[in-house]
């Protein structure tokens, strides 16, 4: 009998681990990713993309800026996954002939990796076709963060962070050290910092791709990619890079052209450590030529997020100047002529606030402008440009809000 | 009756027993990280317990729970690890969780559950969300936050701290 108590007792110690698993509060259970791209199409209709409460894909339109919305209208992805918090969201983008395209990241099974997948639509975004991966690569890595934008001359460039060549060098170090136990291959320590940016590009709007171009070794493997338009018509890029020994600091390239051999450093924080961020850069054109930049960093000991300005070949220039906001975090950039805005986030341990940073002399001053305040989950704040003028949007779990900053 | 049942029976109900150790030996369940959780956390801290902040795309995290999870075997150190996984919430996808092999050596594991601003700003409101960030406790003692892989001078000042807390092999 004490025999069969005993079992008894054994297998309920086995069961409790997974009944344990399944209860929780529902009533505390995370809200939906709040995530969204957004962007005005050529007609000047406003456009998000996001995932809804049963973590769907849609779009939603607005003819007036965001005051009216039109219903959320399905996207059909399959069985896509879609990533939709934080650094990684869905976005979109319009080009010339009518085509517009839809990306995200789709997380795989395995951990950290993950495919760059796209829809494209050459009716102005009326229909769109399945989806699709965007990078040659099939492995079964990290191909994250993606970032897509159409150039002056319609082409349209997908950039993302890929670890093939951290990959490839981790088994290449297995096979040096053990030739016969390829399966170690990733308990292998590596020298190669972080992850790589690569990218490609699409003359037809997403119907086809060049080949899969480096732009740059030892990128950080967690922080979205900052793109703006060049003076050339083609674009510029800003990411958080791996500086030698782990310094995560920032680095610019341009994407015409062969890829720099080395890539022009842009902020000197000297932050030196080995983790992630999570908090990528913003990129903007500046009326004096070059570029605005912002980001945020460990600068000894304090961290914050800073503005600064680039020369056109990405190289610092002037003051690097905090934010007016000790707490400021996820800013955006975007600019207009000598009309510079910078909007983050930032919770004061009550309300989280929505505000902007605004210069109309190219950055020279700036004023603080509050834009609204929220007590409910919220996404990072978005800037977007419908010709020269520039709208903030935030969307929070009430809704999205939309605020005209400029003119 | 056959001879050889008591055998067999013996060595499943040895593999049984090793099965429920181990599962013992994990977290049986995803907890839920709101708003009272780090509060609640300090207030019944009895022992020394080092918090790992982490999310499930964070490269750099895995490492410093294995750092760490061998550190405290090392100095046969009592004290309580802690995982919080702040980018995918209590009941989202527990199964990947639990059977995530680093997360299988810590005492306890957590989820976010609500807005992640308001609770980092619960744990120090200048941590902006960069991860791994770990945080040093020991009863009485301030707690030593760290962004990134602790140093050994920061494991080796917890460790000195917790000395009064902890005399006992921990496993």
């Amino acid at each position: 009998m004490n025999t069969v108590r005993w079992i008894f007792s054994l297998l309920l110690s086995m069961a409790l681990p997974a009944m344990a698993q399944h209860h929780h509060d529902p009533t505390q259970r995370r809200p939906p990713p709040l995530a969204i791209g957004a962007a005005f199409s050529p007609a000047g209709e406003l456009w998000i993309v996001g995932l809804d409460a049963q973590q769907h894909l849609f779009v939603q339109t607005s003819a007036d800026a965001g005051r009216h919305w039109s219903e959320p209208r399905p996207i059909a992805i399959g069985k896509d996954k879609v990533s939709a918090d934080g650094e990684n969201r869905p976005k979109l983008a319009f080009g010339p002939n009518s085509y517009a395209v839809i990306s995200y990241t789709e997380p795989l099974d395995k951990p950290y990796t993950g495919r760059i997948r796209m829809l494209r639509s050459n009716d102005d975004g009326r229909t769109f076709s399945p989806p699709f991966t965007v990078h040659r690569d099939r492995q079964i890595i990290t191909h994250r963060f993606e970032a897509i934008a159409f150039d002056a001359r319609g082409l349209l460039h997908t950039l993302w962070i890929d670890k093939r060549d951290l990959e490839a060098q981790l088994k290449s170090a297995a096979t040096t050290s053990k030739p016969d136990t390829s399966k170690q291959h990733s308990k292998t320590p590596s020298a190669y910092r972080g992850a790589a940016i690569y990218r490609n590009e699409s003359s037809d709007g997403g119907l086809s791709f060049g080949p899969d171009i480096k732009l740059a070794d030892h990128s950080c493997e967690c922080c979205r990619i900052a793109l703006a338009p060049s003076p050339d018509g083609g674009l510029a890029a800003l990411w958080r890079h791996v500086f030698a020994p782990n310094e995560r600091d920032h680095a610019f390239a341009l994407l015409s052209g062969p890829p720099p051999l080395e890539p022009m450093r842009a902020s000197f924080d000297h932050w030196a450590v080995d983790a992630c961020p999570h908090h990528g850069p913003g990129l903007a054109p500046a009326a004096a030529g070059g570029y605005h930049a912002v980001w945020f960093g460990d600068r000894a000991g304090v961290a914050q997020v800073r503005y600064g300005q680039l020369n056109a070949d990405g190289s610092v220039r002037g003051q690097v100047r905090p934010l007016p906001d000790e707490r400021a975090e996820h800013a955006a950039i975007q600019s207009a002529g000598a009309k510079v805005v910078i909007a983050w986030r930032s919770f004061d341990g009550q309300v989280t606030h929505w505000r902007a940073w605004v210069s109309s002399d190219d950055g020279v001053s700036f004023a603080v402008k509050e834009l609204g305040q929220s007590a409910d989950d919220n996404d990072h704040p978005l800037l977007v440009k419908r010709g020269e003028q520039i709208f903030a949007l935030w969307r929070t779990s009430q809704g999205v809000r939309v605020e005209p900053i400029a003119p | 009756m056959n001879p050889s049942l008591p055998k067999r029976f013996s060595a499943l109900i040895f593999g049984l027993s090793v099965l429920s150790m181990h599962a013992w030996a994990a977290p049986r369940a995803v907890e839920t990280f709101d708003s009272k959780t780090w509060p609640q956390l300090q207030a019944e801290l009895k022992r020394p317990a080092v918090a790992v902040f982490t999310t499930t795309d964070c490269v750099h995290c895995p490492a410093v729970i294995d750092s760490l999870t061998r550190g405290m075997r090392q100095r046969r150190l009592k004290a309580d690890l802690t995982v919080v996984v702040m980018d995918q919430a209590p009941g989202d996808n527990d199964a990947a969780l639990l059977s995530n092999k680093h997360y299988r050596q810590v005492d306890r594991l957590f989820a976010f559950a609500g807005q992640a601003p308001a609770l980092r700003y619960a744990v120090d409101p200048r941590w902006r969300g960069a991860t791994p960030y770990v945080v040093f406790m020991a009863p009485k003692t301030p707690a030593l936050a760290v962004t990134g892989p602790p140093s050994a001078a920061d494991f080796d000042a917890w460790v000195q701290t917790s000395s009064g807390h902890a005399g006992e092999a921990r496993r």
